[in-house]
């Protein structure tokens, strides 16, 4: 019991980086985290508020409904939680391997892992469920046994979660591995992934948009009431835990729970007793797996050998096509549903007249983050830094690669961008708003902000490096300076959308003179500035590059 | 080939100077042995004249080609394998060889033949078109030797290349780095194992607390082949001086 304590200590540690150092920097960046942590769990709380209102206070409230199906988004995203901690901590934790050289078996460190699992699941309960349920009880004025009783059925609710992890997480392990190596599938899975969340949570919000302009006070119709009514009352074992909180046939309900999650815990001991050793062992045994690829030799120019090289690290990693590429791909559909939802906004001349702003805004935005790689771009190059020294090309020429590398990408999404725009809302429906002008020249300013904000990222890469690396070669931290451009290009998005949006209604005018009275005018101003940016942003990067590129020290 | 002249290299915040007014000159077809204990200046010479790090004065000239003034021509009569043995390990021993090979714009003919011959000397024909993450320390040394090699450079520097490598890959190293010195080119390394340097090298040099303290040629001065310990022991108790 005390070696599982010990290990259970030591992970908790670990993983709240108490191992740390405390230096003015960690405790800084600690009370950043924490900050930004609160600020987006209270946006959580009030949207949850908001949405479970617009639920539970219509003509007809759907009370039992509301607990069946947020019990039941809950329950599968502890258990999303739940087996990715389990995953993680059993089979891809480097730690294992050197925790088998010591007098510990697995059973013990199964232990260590399965308690901290749990810890973790049952924290997300406290946090993320437990506040629905408060929600719930405030809005429906539950008697003060509802915090109770909600409270209580937390072990529960993390319980049954926890246990049907511990039996998955074998096969999770598995189509992991089986599908580890194929990249383009899990690229194309995750890109899909990101883009149905981003959909889903614009449909929401157009919906809610749409409900609060509305007189009628329904968000759902007559039928889809009843739709939803039939579903979860069927919805097993959701339903269950709804009824013990809802009071029909709790009781039964509550043995029935206890009793199928005191089976499948007692399942999950069983197997995991069984296979856990294996699992352990199977992490450092397939450690050394690679993939065997025959190409014959083949000469290359050095400007298509070095970018082939490039890509090659790219796509080769999960983690950095996914950073490389998402976005891009992301963004056209993303501009097009925030245009599709201002447009919604107000009367269709209003919603339309900020299309060209928006749409200046969301693609800038977009920008920002696909550049953001590029704050990595030197950096990267990890343990291998010295090769870009001692090869005979020039620094400027490496550099300029680099560059053309997420201009490449980031116009291409532009690009497809512009085109969804002009497809779509360039039509009599959005009041002839968005003309072959507005898109020309938002393509334009564009292209010039991916040029200053990757060479400002390459060259602030440039200046601080981090060549810390994980053991699969993947940089272990982005370095501080993805934030500062992160920052910088959500700023500029403001501002160059905010400008086309503003002046498409009201002229600049200075002491009588109109010095800008259309959109034409603003984006003449922003083309310059734009221009502007990035003719410095080029300056700043290859002024001196060979003195600051020798400047970099590798490890 | 390597003309090194009074080459200072002082790191930002330390009190010593890391590399003191080295000068040395090697000549076409010889095998030069860099001595010296941990910390003595070996690493920041060398990679002071493969490019990695800037120096603060002297001159570096490789094949007449001043190393900060004409780096590129420079470095492409270069070869350089480092101490680390880090190699892009995503690409394939194969992949990372014709990258390098591209860089240095070696032609199909001499690149194909060249990696069919070190996969051949070095045993990596069952592994050269696996990536490299999966490769054994030895096998990430022969690969970065083969990179360096691809292009047949007329200096070739390898910073401490014995290092943790088995019996065979050493010798096989070994057998290469005359070969190659046969061949009319130029091989400096850096060691801390005396037997090998006296049985390969023609003249060694012995730095200590960044000063290049002695040069000895073993053809001129057959006696100090067998004295090496006792010199190099000598020279290494020489206590660093801070600045």
């Amino acid at each position: 019991m005390n070696t599982i304590l010990t290990l259970l200590k030591l992970d908790i540690r670990t993983k709240l980086g108490l191992n740390k150092k405390i230096t003015k920097k960690n405790i800084l960046s600690g009370i950043i985290n924490i900050f930004f942590t609160i600020v987006i769990y209270t946006i959580y709380i009030i949207g949850l508020y908001f949405l479970s209102s617009i639920v539970l206070n219509g003509t007809t409230p759907m009370n039992y409904e509301y607990l069946v199906v947020s019990t039941g988004i809950a329950i599968l995203v502890e258990l999303l939680i739940c087996t990715t901690v389990f995953v993680k901590n059993l089979y891809y934790d480097g730690e294992n391997e050197l925790l088998l050289r010591f007098p510990v078996d697995g059973n013990q460190i199964f232990a260590a892992k399965a308690i901290l699992t749990f810890i973790t699941g049952f924290a997300s309960s406290v946090l993320l469920v437990y506040p629905m349920y408060i929600i719930y009880g405030t809005l429906t004025s539950a008697p003060t046994i509802h915090y109770i009783v909600t409270f209580l059925m937390l072990p529960l609710v993390t319980l049954l979660p926890f246990s049907i992890a511990c039996l998955i997480a074998l096969p999770v392990i598995n189509i992991t591995n089986l599908i580890k190596n194929r990249f383009a599938l899990l690229l194309a899975l995750m890109i899909i992934i990101v883009v149905a969340c981003f959909s889903v949570y614009m449909i929401i919000l157009k919906g809610v948009l749409e409900y609060a302009q509305s007189s009628t006070s329904n968000l759902f119709s007559e039928s889809t009431k009843e739709y939803v009514r039939n579903i979860a009352s069927n919805l097993v074992p959701f339903n269950w835990y709804a009824n013990v909180i809802y009071g029909s046939s709790g009781l039964i309900s509550l043995f029935i729970l206890i009793f199928v999650t005191l089976v499948l815990s007692i399942l999950a001991f069983i197997v995991s007793k069984r296979t856990i050793y294996s699992i352990v062992l199977k992490s450092i045994e397939r450690e050394s797996e690679a993939m065997e690829i025959k190409q014959p030799d083949k000469v290359r120019p050095v400007f298509s050998a070095l970018l082939r090289k490039e890509y090659l690290m790219i796509f080769r990693s999960l983690n950095y096509s996914f950073q490389y590429l998402s976005m891009a791909i992301t963004a056209p559909i993303m501009v097009y549903l925030c245009n599709d939802l201002a447009s919604t906004i107000g009367d269709t001349s209003v919603g339309g007249r900020i299309i060209p702003g928006l749409t200046m805004l969301v693609i800038i935005i977009f920008i920002t983050i696909i550049v953001s790689f590029a704050s990595t771009a030197i950096s990267r190059e990890g343990n291998t830094f010295y090769l870009t020294k001692i090869m005979p090309v020039p620094y400027k020429h490496q550099v300029l690669l680099k560059l053309i590398l997420y201009f490449v990408v980031a116009s291409a999404s532009v690009l497809v961008s512009c085109i969804v725009v002009w497809i779509a809302f360039s039509g009599e429906k959005y009041g002839n708003n968005v003309q072959f002008g507005d898109i020309i020249s938002i393509f334009a300013i564009a292209e010039l902000l991916i040029i200053t904000l990757s060479a400002m990222a390459i060259k602030n890469d440039l200046k601080s490096p981090t060549f810390e690396v994980s053991k699969n070669g993947d940089l272990i931290n982005g370095n501080k300076n993805v934030s500062i451009n992160l920052i910088i290009g959500v700023f500029l998005a403001v501002i160059f959308g905010l400008t086309t949006m503003i002046f498409s209604y009201i002229p600049l005018t200075i002491s009588g003179v109109v010095f800008i009275s259309s959109n034409r005018d603003a984006y003449v101003l922003l083309l310059i500035l734009s221009t502007l940016f990035a003719g410095i942003s080029l300056f700043s990067l290859f002024f001196k590059i060979d003195k600051n590129y020798n400047k970099i020290k590798d490890n | 080939m390597l003309i090194i002249k009074d080459l200072v290299k002082k790191y930002p915040n330390n009190n010593f100077t890391s590399v003191d007014k080295i000068s040395l000159t090697l000549k076409e077809g010889e095998i030069f042995g860099f001595l010296g204990k941990n910390g003595a200046g070996k690493s920041t010479t060398i990679k002071c004249l493969t490019g990695i790090i800037p120096y603060d004065s002297g001159n570096i000239s490789i094949c007449g080609h001043d190393i900060s003034r004409d780096s590129i021509k420079a470095k492409m009569n270069m070869g350089y394998v480092p101490d680390n043995h880090m190699v892009i390990e995503r690409l394939t021993g194969r992949e990372y060889v014709n990258y390098v090979a591209d860089l240095y714009k070696v032609d199909k003919m001499q690149r194909v033949e060249r990696i069919r011959y070190f996969t051949s000397i070095f045993n990596l024909e069952a592994a050269v078109d696996k990536q490299i993450k999966s490769y054994s320390h030895g096998m990430k040394q022969k690969i970065c030797i083969m990179a360096a090699l691809i292009h047949e450079p007329k200096l070739w520097v390898l910073d401490e290349p014995m290092m943790g490598l088995d019996p065979q890959s050493t010798q096989d190293i070994i057998n290469y780095m005359s070969e190659h010195a046969s061949k009319g080119n130029t091989v400096f390394f850096s060691s801390h194992n005396l037997d090998l340097v006296k049985k390969l090298c023609d003249r060694v040099g012995i730095i200590n607390a960044g000063r290049l303290e002695k040069i000895i040629d073993f053809k001129e001065h057959p006696v100090e082949r067998d004295n090496l310990e006792e010199i190099f022991f000598g020279i290494s108790k020489l206590l660093r001086k801070p600045v």
